[in-house]
């Protein structure tokens, strides 16, 4: 059978039976849509995997991922970790608990991280849905497409925080409030409290959006709202709100809660003003900015409430972080999704534009759209692709998140040195760390005696002198990530060491590239036995 | 930056083959302040034996300070310094005492101190026959040095003055103690054994030890890191302390040797350093800064150049990962935090109490 008979014959097979009738034509019709819909919306949700899945583990936790796994598994029950890490700290414990489901199959920083991704491709499709919600299908495509290869998103969706979850729940309750103002159907409102309320037990920052939904009906006044169910709304968010405080209340643990309330209203800042401003823009890729921004302009004509309930999203927490003297770098992440959506609008939607050379001439945009999306997609993706890459280059470990050594250095720690040992490291953030894949109590040095100056979770050592000499203290750890920070601290604890005659017993070193092109092993954690 | 064309003007005096090449500063010298910089002492074992008449025997190879006596004050000086730019933070120096040796280690504590630069021993207790030296003459000997040093602050590495007691393996356990056991409340004294098995058989006697691995090449000898990982912990598990070996190339055939490690324009010595840190060690032994019979030295050549002092540097000065965040809670910038917090939070208020008004007097007017 030759080529032209078997399409022939594949034409008679398919087409003539379904075409006689125009139902059957619209049927196959609204078949061939809906496997574009899904073959579009697959890639991205697989870009969206592939990026966060990429070289997921090659590095250990970092001390954030440390403590909330420690959490998990203290929830879980895991021995000897449900003693060194208490349960109630400085969050709400939704994401932790989420996790310590998975750790009763056994403890893995790997499936921790699974679930971290698993949120964050979950994050991408409520923004395709959203985006299709509020400007077409086109548009949400786009729009998660922008936010799968957003550099801010992969980083922080590789990783065991919470602010992926929270980012998650934050754009869930700006789903339900965008149908609520589509439909004016209460049921949305109800959605939108239970949804804030999620965002606030993933992370309790989450709950400055309620000022976004607030303003955002206040400056809306196409948009109906009726007390009644407003005040159902709040009534549900309280509601979901509710089992933490009382849950660490009847666990005892207000009095940690009210340490942790001082603690965060008194503490110094940690980062300069600019700091969100030299980190946050290019991480979300300044073409989707500026892109976003533009569209507001471009397409001021076809303005509605539907930029103001995503200007409300941005602006709330950009202000509020910054004015709030302690920063994170993933603490903008809220605004990712709506700043993915009005990009994704601006590209879709700015058909023409008016040039007035001669006279006025309106011109087709498709190629400048085409450009200037290819060049932010192919951007952003390049940028992530550099951040997860596997491997150390010179001073940078890009967006891994990790602490290279540190989970070698606890699994050491671990196999090697006695059950009931305790040792002392520079500070808290590499305590924790070898805490999580130690199993051994440690103590940061750097830890302030004074309780204004330190997070409660931390016990200081107010005597390092006496613990070594009396033995409570049988090890000291250095690491280079401490001592670059601290060197008062690192020169502190290297006093110790030649005091108590320290004698190294375990170097942990990673590999690094130099300039040149050779590789060389760095250490980066020296663990000392002391003998006082 | 190290200047080394004033330092020419000051050694014009010595004996020189010929016109002496400018050594190129080094660009990056590793420094003390950047607290990243691992704490594990790197240092060089030394040798004050050289008069102008040493340069005539069993050498292929010269420094480029000329052909320098040990005596030189100037050529110790720039020694130092030198190492210190490439990240060496000691010298190991080969004494027993002698008039000429006491007089030279006299000189180089004295520069070591005005430089703040770290000394050990090593003590030669084989004759230039390879035979054991007399342990009366062992006993005097590190007597005088206790007296002379134990206090001294350019020997204090790991608390106590460290003696490194060369060739060990020769003498018997009940020797090595009847020495090294009233010494060692004052000095640390360390074997020089080359197995585990040897320093076993004196793991109770000293307090360490520092093995002196010039000849192994690391392409070909099988179980290398594997052996310096051993002794690591057989050392460790006694609380001793232990100096692995980095060279950065070996070549005796002059003195009698017969095997070669070819130094590959530096890459033995990042292995052999990479290797020597894998053991875990409290310092790393670096032969050598001038053993020039056996073709092992760092110091700037004319064959080498600075090249040696180069990749050291590199080595030690090899970037630290950053991560960023790492210590989420440091401080930092200008203290408002208060303020700041308490406006962000005032704000927000305002915000939803501004918004919850309009909207009840729009459902008001709804209504």
């Amino acid at each position: 059978m030759d080529l032209k008979t078997l399409f022939s014959v594949r034409e008679r097979i398919t087409q003539h039976p379904l075409s006689n009738t125009p139902a059957a034509g619209l049927w196959r019709n609204l078949d061939r849509a809906a496997i574009i819909r899904f073959a579009r919306i697959a890639f991205v949700m697989c870009v969206a995997i592939g990026l966060r899945l990429w070289g997921l583990n090659q590095i250990g936790f970092n001390t954030d991922e440390a403590v909330y796994s420690g959490q998990a598994a203290a929830i879980a029950q895991v021995p000897i970790l449900k003693d060194i890490f208490p349960v109630f700290r400085a969050h709400p414990l939704l994401f932790q608990f989420s996790l310590a489901l998975l750790f009763n199959f056994g403890v893995s920083d790997l499936a921790a991280r699974l679930l971290a991704v698993a949120i964050g491709v979950a994050t991408v499709y409520v923004v395709y849905r959203l985006g299709s919600l509020l400007y077409g299908e086109n548009t949400g495509i786009l729009s998660a497409l922008i936010l799968a290869v957003m550099p801010y998103h992969v980083i922080v969706t590789r990783q065991v925080l919470l602010d992926g979850p929270m980012v998650l729940f934050s754009t869930l309750t700006l789903y339900f409030l965008a149908r609520y103002s589509i439909t004016e159907h209460p049921k949305w409102l109800y959605a939108t409290g239970i949804g804030l309320g999620l965002t606030f037990l993933a992370k309790e920052t989450g709950i400055i959006l309620i000022g976004a939904v607030y303003g955002f009906f206040a400056l809306s006044s196409e948009i109906n709202v009726r007390i009644r169910d407003l005040a159902l709304s709040f009534f549900l968010m309280v509601l979901m709100v509710l089992p933490f405080p009382l849950s660490l209340m009847l666990a005892g643990g207000s009095r940690v809660g009210q340490q942790y309330l001082v603690w965060q209203l008194f503490r110094r800042p940690n980062h300069t003003w600019d700091f969100y401003l030299s980190t946050v823009p290019v991480a979300i890729g300044l073409l989707v900015i500026i892109l976003a921004a533009a569209g507001i302009l471009l397409l001021r004509r076809e303005g509605s409430w539907r930029e103001k309930l995503l200007g409300w999203w941005i602006i709330v927490p950009v202000v509020f972080f910054q004015l709030w003297p302690t920063k994170g770098y993933q603490y903008l992440l809220p605004i990712a999704p709506a700043l993915a959506i009005l990009a994704g609008r601006t590209l879709i939607r700015w058909l023409s534009l008016e040039v007035k050379v001669f006279k006025r001439q309106s011109i087709n945009t498709f190629w400048i759209r085409s450009i200037l999306g290819g060049i932010m997609i192919v951007s952003l993706l390049v940028l992530s692709g550099q951040t997860i890459q596997p491997g150390i280059s010179g001073t940078f470990i890009a967006g891994t998140g990790g602490v290279p050594g540190g989970r070698e250095a606890g699994e050491w720690i671990k196999q090697n040195i006695p059950a009931e040992s305790t040792i002392l490291t520079i500070g808290p953030s590499m305590a924790n760390i070898l805490e999580f894949y130690g199993y051994r109590q440690t103590y940061g040095l750097s830890v302030s005696p004074n309780p204004l100056h330190r997070n409660p979770s931390y016990q200081p050592v107010n005597n390092p002198d006496l613990e070594i000499r009396t033995n409570n203290i049988q090890y000291i750890v250095w690491d280079s990530y401490s001592a670059e920070r601290s060197s008062f601290f690192s020169e502190r604890i290297l006093e110790l060491v030649k005091r108590f005659n320290g004698r190294v017993i375990h170097t942990q070193s990673v590999t690094v590239t130099l300039e040149d092109g050779t590789q060389v092993e760095k250490p980066v954690i020296i663990i000392y036995m002391v003998h006082p | 930056m190290l200047l080394s064309i004033s330092f020419m003007a000051t050694t014009s005096g010595l004996s020189m083959p010929g016109p002496v090449p400018v050594i190129e500063a080094l660009s990056q010298p590793v420094t003390g302040d950047n607290a990243s910089v691992d704490p594990i002492p790197v240092l060089a074992y030394y040798y004050i034996w050289f008069d102008a008449k040493s340069w005539d025997r069993a050498k292929t190879d010269y420094p480029l300070l000329g052909r320098y006596s040990s005596d030189d004050v100037d050529v110790m000086r720039q020694h130092i310094q030198w190492a210190q730019a490439a990240g060496i933070d000691g010298f190991i120096v080969s004494w027993k005492s002698t008039e000429k040796l006491n007089r030279r280690l006299d000189q180089l504590v004295e520069l070591s101190e005005q430089e703040n630069f770290k000394l050990a021993i090593i003590y030669q207790g084989l004759d230039f026959e390879r035979d054991p030296l007399p342990l009366k003459q062992i006993d005097s000997d590190l007597i005088y040095f206790i007296d002379r040093y134990a206090t001294h602050p350019v020997f204090d590495l790991f608390g106590k003055p460290m003696v490194i007691w060369s060739g060990s393996w020769k003498f018997s356990a009940q020797e090595i103690q009847k020495v090294a056991e009233p010494k060692r409340d004052r000095v640390l004294i360390l074997a020089t054994e080359k197995n585990v098995e040897g320093y076993q058989r004196l793991a109770d006697l000293v307090d360490g030890n520092a093995y002196y691995w010039s000849s192994v090449n690391p392409a070909t000898h099988p179980g290398y890191a594997e052996k310096l990982t051993a002794m690591g912990e057989a050392v460790h598990e006694r609380g001793g302390v232990w100096i692995a070996p980095a060279a950065a190339g070996f070549d005796a055939r002059l003195v009698g040797g017969t095997s070669i490690v070819e130094r590959l324009d530096g890459e033995t010595l990042r292995i052999e350093m990479d290797t020597a840190l894998q053991s875990a060690p409290d310092a790393i032994g670096l032969i050598s800064w001038n053993e020039f019979s056996e073709n092992s030295h760092i110091e700037p050549s004319q064959t080498f150049g600075n090249r040696y002092l180069q990749v050291l540097t590199e080595v030690r000065n090899a970037p630290t990962p950053k991560v960023s965040d790492f210590d989420s809670s440091a401080p930092a910038g200008i203290n408002l935090g208060t303020i700041s917090r308490f406006t962000a939070l005032f704000l927000l208020g305002v915000l939803i109490i501004i918004s919850l008004l309009k909207i009840v007097i729009r459902a008001n007017r709804m209504d």
